[in-house]
């Protein structure tokens, strides 16, 4: 059944409060999701005030200054700081987006809540387990599959126009903002291959240059693969790279329909 | 205590290959239901639908009675298809699933067979 309260063992506790001394009124607070498979604590919500005159003006600058300054234990990942490469996705004020393109000014000096992206198995602190996530991506086979050869002195010609049917596909990061924003994820994640998945795999379809557009839509075609999106459009509103799944599962569900003369 | 790997649990679901009909048919019964719903809302508006004789004389029109029967099983057809979807969705007990399927199923054919047999002995006059 769908769970509507947590486990006991995962019902989230108030934590320590961390004062800031300098600042000049200039603070901002951060509640911080706190847990450690290291002891048998319950999970907890950390308070940590940040100096803003020294700090940069992304979450993600304030994290960092925490983790340097404050608390060296508050685990979380990153990598490019610049919103490419989706290392820093998480739930900030009730929004999954990515902490480095995410003003703290946008907050006006409101708490500033930091959750894991929700639904996912913790493994510590901000950091959620994807292993099933990428195993979904890695089943749709994400790379182009042809039968024809090509010259080997040519390469593989696209259109214009047929280049520009990737546009809206290509530049998904795989931050999994959108995969974990969906409710259909969260009570069928195991089968449901959930919006970003989706998104890629329409990616190929979508792909002049895929010979393999048949056996795709054949591996898809299934109740739960695709057919558990029922257009809750939470991946559309919550994606920090502003891309629509929705609209790409609802591409691929008339690619489908095409394929039964409909 | 398993060692299967997660690319081994994704993969090994496969492809049900089907699903289609399922999601197409839940859309048509609706694009259905909404021209027979407003017209039989419209007229049970129109006439005194708390009188038992009101709604029987407006049921005698065989084009009426047509309407109605096809809202009515429109309705228990995408009603049956759209709890299908909510059981699927949320109740992850197989065998409470199950019984629960088959139960929406069977309530469909009632009221598809309650719906038949009312409109059916209104329109042939059998007890007036």
């Amino acid at each position: 059944m769908a769970e509507l309260r947590l486990p006991k063992n995962s019902r989230v506790q108030k934590g320590k409060h961390h004062k800031t001394t300098g600042g000049n009124g200039n603070v901002a607070t951060f509640k911080v999701y706190r847990w450690s498979p290291d002891d048998d604590e319950n999970p907890r919500t950390d308070t940590y005030e940040v100096d803003l005159d020294n700090c940069g003006p992304m979450v993600l600058d304030a994290l960092i200054k925490i983790k340097d300054e404050i608390d060296s234990t508050v685990t979380f990942r990153r990598s490019c700081r610049e919103g490419i490469c989706g290392s820093c996705a998480m739930n900030i004020n009730g929004t999954n987006t990515l902490a480095c393109t995410t003003s703290i000014k946008q907050f006006k000096g409101k708490e500033i809540a930091i959750y894991p992206l929700p639904h996912m198995e913790v493994i510590k602190d901000l950091v959620p387990d994807l292993t099933h996530f990428y195993a979904q991506y890695a089943s749709i086979k994400p790379w182009m599959q042809t039968d024809s050869v090509p010259l080997p002195d040519k390469e593989r010609l696209q259109s214009i126009e047929d280049r520009e049917k990737l546009d809206g596909l290509y530049e998904c990061i795989l931050c999994a903002c959108c995969q974990t924003s969906c409710p259909s994820y969260w009570w069928n994640g195991d089968r449901y291959l959930g919006p970003a998945v989706l998104l890629q795999s329409y990616r190929w379809l979508a792909d002049s240059r895929d010979e393999y557009t048949g056996e795709r839509l054949e591996d898809l075609e299934d109740p739960f693969k695709v057919y558990r999106c029922h257009t809750i459009m939470n991946c559309a509103n919550t994606c920090p790279k502003g891309l629509n799944p929705g609209k790409a599962i609802g591409e691929i569900k008339k690619m489908i329909a095409q394929r039964h003369a409909l | 205590m398993s060692y299967e790997t997660d690319l081994g649990k994704v993969k090994g679901l496969g492809s049900a290959k089907h699903g289609f009909g399922h999601w197409w048919m839940q859309r048509m019964s609706a694009v259905l239901l909404v021209p027979c719903g407003l017209y039989v809302l419209f007229s049970l508006i129109q006439i005194d639908a708390v009188s038992a004789v009101g709604v029987i004389t407006w049921l005698h029109s065989p084009f009426n009675a047509g309407v109605t029967l096809l809202f009515a099983l429109a309705g228990s057809y995408h009603g049956a298809l759209g709890i299908q979807v909510v059981l699927e969705d949320y109740v992850h007990n197989h065998s409470i699933n199950l019984v629960l399927q088959y139960l929406t199923k069977i309530l469909m054919i009632v009221m598809v067979m309650t719906s038949v047999y009312a409109i059916a002995t209104i329109l042939l006059r059998i007890n007036s």
